[in-house]
């Protein structure tokens, strides 16, 4: 079973449309899809904006794992296949096999471990592809599949180069090199000193300014390599950088994932920490890495009017955008899934050849 | 597709305040208002004039007791 | 002791949190409460240190509550917290959709809820979420506990005299209505219910010889299928419309007094049609009451016999059948308490009857009250009452006693002393009485100047001088607060709600109260209505809690001059040496107090 995760930089960037996108494909290919979703997908209307949202139609035959209560508003006729014993605050999580398409409320394993749970399921099931629909600022769960596809568009920022700015960020984490020669030893930082010496650093997360200064005191001398496994803010990966001077001129820095990355802060100030410590010629690696298939882009953003104190939609200049986006992705694709009707996601998640018709 | 208005259950109440010289004025405007929504069995069910306006409270019954409701068939898809 | 930190992301401290941080402290919880305004980074790296059971997340305000929140919840999967602690979220911005979306392991919306939160930080919430609490497990007897004890000799014996001579007076006479009732019984035993019913060999006949007891109107609907104006039948499509979408219904709610308790909250209905009064029901019922009255339209019990069938009609009252009674039980929870009253009219033995069958609760039955301002004929309705009270006795079922003739400008110790007679009547045929005293602006007491600083005394003094007189549970109706609504449903939610209070605070076991559309005329009560004035008491009672409200000096005076007049009353009466001739004359409240002795029925009574 091969599962793709569907990561959304903000709300309305388009997740639950690329989703439905790439499960039409796979159906059409006789391939047995199955679709969760780490957060709630499926509503009529965004419960912030009151927009309405794209409806969560699952074709027949669709595997789906969703919280118990989710069932009251199901339009679709399904199956009850297995009981998972798997609990969230919407109930038990059940799997469920669509009988009649119809709309669909997704709620699924709310936290990584049981996503990794939910996996087995499926795969017992028979499932061949499994989409995990993301949900607002969580990254971390998708850390248990395979590969995933990043959403983004104008309901992060309404401006082009602000979206460029962060999908660049963004695209750097998951291009960052795979450690090969140190192994997470410890869940705890650990240095490897130019003289051979290691030391585990007493710290288990590095998210304020509290414990900096002891962090800092134990880096006597120049540095070889140093692992971060530990939840981190990027300012204070930068502050701990700046402080240890030059003992960290031509170290390697080693991270986690882009995904913990991406949880401990916003990735246009990770580039800046990876530009910065690359200028003092040092290096900066991930013990693991995850394939990041595409790019999908929605322009459509929703604009607050305080005149109605309602949401609107409107839309940012496409062209621009794309030409833009596809610039910094190269040679990742960037899709407009509203526009581009003939794009095969599926052959592209497989590592296929992109298809630029 | 059913109306949204066929899931109320009995009665529409509307709430308002609107400017006017007297009490009489102001029953005229609820009257006017509750035509001009076009709504059936129109009533104003409390009117208090004070100073500048009036608090005013319409109903209209668009389900009687007694009758059929539209609200007892399950929704119906579009 | 586990650990729990909590924290509000907002820039001042919500009182959820303040409040959760004293209650789980004094249940003996390690609690860690982070300042205000606190930012997420701060919260994760202090749970990292702390290794807390559960962190509980407050947030009130709306502004980029799920960017921050979903932050959050992500750092705490990264700082691998979140397979030993449990994340809870809650506060004014927090929806059960957003606490899912946001992937929190609980979400908590509405009040806060200790022992919700309590469970969730054992562990037992998520478990627990799948089969709702439920707030209601059994039906509350209200005579539970009272011994019927009364403390002033005088007037028990005073009683003793008025209720012999009734006794004695109804031997060896019977009615029509009573006539009725034997063959309504028997028939009942021979597990029929319905006089049309094909299947029932011997329904034909049954009907024959009820019908000989019958009004025209009520042997031309049998007889020749013609319906009352304006009756409609419903049709077996509708009522199974109603009844499968009310299986998908659970009603049960908390109760309104704050943690339970009395008094038990009751809601008339009546709207003329059994399916709109079945969704009035569930609707009071979920937002808190615990008992309904029926209310039937005063035509039917004008008439000699009772129709059957599910059968609405665009009026006040809804018809009494057994069907249409039936009906509306199977509507409700089984927890909910249900009165039908029979207190007045040409049909209450049977009314009795098919309220026991269908599975009435409680019953209602005031002969004074009813041959008067129920406009029944005294005799007619002694007969008829001491056959329905001796009903009562054989079902076991407590019946009230409303006092709403007080509302016609008579005394209230007259409208007592008819009650007081009724208490009695009905312990010495072995029923269990409920009084029903009417809190309200009395008609006869403002006249009297007594309501004229306040409404606290007066009604005051109408509850404790029961309390005075007998040990006997107390049921102010119906509803509290008649006379002081208006239109307004802001005004009439709030003068009901006070009226509660005042009850409640004087421990009654039970109150009547309005919806918000009392005091309209022009059409049938919204279900919105009812919503109205059930939030204002719930949140009246909640305002109150065990505080009570004080009367002045002045409550004990007109307590005191009440008891001397139900006295006098009581001796009148007595002396007359005859109820139905004391009710002629104006004993129980003369036409100068508004009130009149009752016509229909007059000259029917028979000798047996």
């Amino acid at each position: 079973m091969k599962s793709i995760g569907i990561l959304g930089t903000a709300k309305n960037t388009g997740k639950t449309t690329t989703t439905l996108y790439l499960l039409r494909q796979i159906e059409q290919q006789g391939e047995q899809a199955g679709i969760t979703s780490i957060g709630l997908d499926g509503e009529e209307h965004d419960f912030v904006t009151r927009l309405p949202k794209p409806r969560m139609e699952l074709p027949c035959g669709t595997l789906v794992l969703t919280a118990e209560r989710c069932l009251e508003q199901n339009e679709a006729k399904v199956e009850i296949l297995e009981r998972t014993g798997l609990r969230t605050s919407l109930g038990e999580l059940l799997l469920l096999r669509v009988k009649e398409s119809g709309r669909i409320l997704v709620a699924g394993p709310h936290r990584k471990q049981l996503l990794e749970k939910a996996l087995n399921y499926f795969s017992r099931w028979g499932t061949d592809v499994l989409l995990v629909d993301g949900a607002l600022n969580r990254a971390v769960p998708m850390t248990v599949l395979d590969g995933v596809i990043l959403t983004t568009g104008a309901a992060l920022v309404p401006d082009v180069e602000g979206i460029v700015r962060h999908t660049s960020a963004i695209i750097d984490l998951f291009q960052l090199p795979m450690e090969e020669e140190f192994t997470a030893a410890s869940t705890q930082p650990q240095v490897v000193f130019g003289d051979g010496e290691k030391a585990v650093l007493n710290l288990r997360s590095l998210l304020s300014e509290e414990y900096l200064p002891d962090f800092v005191a134990q880096i006597n001398k120049p540095v070889r390599a140093i692992t971060l496994p530990i939840v981190c803010a990027p300012k204070l990966v930068e502050k701990f950088l700046k402080l240890g001077g030059v003992h960290f001129t031509r170290s390697r820095l080693i991270f986690s994932d882009p995904f913990r990355m991406l949880a401990g802060g916003n990735p246009i100030e990770w580039d800046a920490v990876i530009q910065f410590h690359r200028q003092r010629g040092g290096q900066v690696r991930c013990f693991m890495q995850k394939p990041l298939h595409c790019i999908t882009v929605n322009p459509f953003f929703p604009r607050y009017d305080p005149q109605t104190a309602t949401y609107k939609a409107d839309r940012l200049d496409a062209v621009k955008l794309f030409s833009a986006l596809r610039k910094v992705a190269m040679p990742l694709p960037v899709f407009d899934l509203y526009v581009e009707k003939n794009v095969d996601l599926w052959k592209i998640c497989q590592g296929g050849e992109i298809n630029e018709s | 597709m059913k109306r949204t208005l066929d899931q109320v259950v009995d009665a529409l109440d509307i709430e308002t305040f609107v400017l006017c010289g007297d009490e009489e004025e102001a029953r005229q405007i609820g009257e006017r208002l509750l035509a001009e929504l076009n709504l059936p069995h129109g009533d104003i069910v409390f009117l208090e004039f004070n100073g500048c306006g009036a608090r005013l409270r319409l109903r209209s019954y668009l389900h009687r007791p007694g009758q059929g409701y539209p609200w007892l068939s399950p929704q119906e898809e579009s | 002791m586990k650990k729990v930190l909590l924290a509000a992301l907002d820039p001042v401290h919500d009182n959820a949190v303040k409040l959760l941080n004293r209650k789980l402290s004094e249940l003996g919880y390690q609690t860690i409460i982070l300042p205000p305004g606190v930012h997420e980074n701060e919260v994760i790296e202090r749970a990292v240190q702390e290794q807390p059971a559960a962190i509980l997340i407050s947030r009130t305000l709306g502004y980029q509550v799920a960017e921050i929140l979903g932050r959050l919840v992500d750092l705490a999967e990264a700082a691998g917290l979140r397979e030993h602690t449990l994340l809870g979220v809650g506060g004014m911005a927090i929806t059960r959709e957003l606490g899912a979306e946001l992937g929190f392991d609980a979400t908590f919306t509405g009040e806060l809820d200790i022992e919700e939160v309590v469970a969730f930080i054992e562990g037992k919430y998520l478990a627990e979420n799948r089969q709702k609490i439920r707030f209601r497990h059994e039906k509350p007897d209200i005579t539970g506990g009272y011994t019927y004890q009364f403390k002033d000799p005088r007037i028990e014996h005073l009683l003793d005299q008025i209720t012999d001579q009734i006794l004695e007076w109804v031997k060896g006479k019977t009615t029509p209505a009573i006539e009725r009732a034997k063959i309504r019984l028997a028939f009942l035993e021979e597990e029929g219910g319905n006089f049309l019913d094909s299947n029932h060999k011997r329904a034909g006949e049954y009907l024959e010889r009820y019908l000989k007891w019958c009004g025209p109107q009520v042997q031309a609907f049998y007889r020749e299928g013609k319906l009352p104006e304006g009756v409609r039948r419903l049709n077996a499509a509708e009522v199974a419309k109603l009844m499968a979408r009310l299986k998908q219904t659970d009603c049960d709610s908390p109760r309104l007094p704050p943690g339970g308790g009395k008094p038990l909250v009751f809601v008339q209905y009546g709207t003329g049609c059994p399916l709109m009064d079945s969704i009035h029901i569930k609707t009071v019922e979920a937002w808190g009451a615990d008992g309904v009255l029926h209310f039937d339209p005063s035509w039917g019990a004008q008439q000699e016999g009772l129709l059957e069938g599910w059968l609405s009609h665009q009026h006040d009252g809804t018809i009494l059948t057994l069907e249409n009674l039936r009906l509306i039980r199977s509507a409700m929870q089984p927890t909910t308490l249900w009165n039908v009253r029979g207190h007045r009219g040409l049909n209450t033995p049977e009314v009795q009857i098919l309220a026991a069958t269908a599975g009435a609760d409680l019953l209602k039955i005031n002969i004074p009250y009813g041959a008067t301002a129920g406009g029944s004929d005294p005799a007619r309705l002694t007969v008829d009452g001491v056959y329905s009270l001796r009903l009562a006795a054989q079902y076991g079922l407590p019946f009230d006693i409303p006092g709403n003739d007080e509302l016609s400008g008579v005394p209230p110790h007259k409208t007592f002393a008819g009650m007081l007679v009724m208490v009695m009547l009905g312990l010495k045929l072995g029923a269990k009485p409920i009084p029903k005293p009417l809190l309200c602006y009395s008609p006869y007491m403002q006249i009297e100047g007594q309501m004229e600083d306040n409404y606290v005394d007066m009604n005051t003094a109408k509850l404790e001088v029961w309390r005075e007189i007998v040990d006997a549970p107390l049921w102010p109706g119906e509803p509290v607060g008649f006379m002081t609504h208006t239109a307004d449903r802001i005004q009439s939610a709030v003068t009901t709600a006070a009226h509660v209070a005042l009850a409640a605070s004087l421990g009654v076991d039970a109150v009547t109260m309005a919806s918000s559309d009392e005091a309209y005329s022009k059409g049938a009560i919204s279900a919105a209505a009812r919503v109205d004035t059930l939030r204002a008491v719930r949140d009246m009672l909640r305002f109150m809690g065990n505080s009570r409200f004080q009367a002045t000096p002045r409550a004990a005076l007109i307590q005191e001059q009440l008891r001397n007049e139900v006295i006098a009353v009581l001796e009148k009466v007595a002396q007359r040496g005859d109820f139905v001739a004391a009710i002629h004359e104006g004993l129980f409240g003369n036409q100068q107090d508004g009130l009149y002795a009752g016509r229909v029925g007059r000259d029917t009574v028979m000798i047996a």
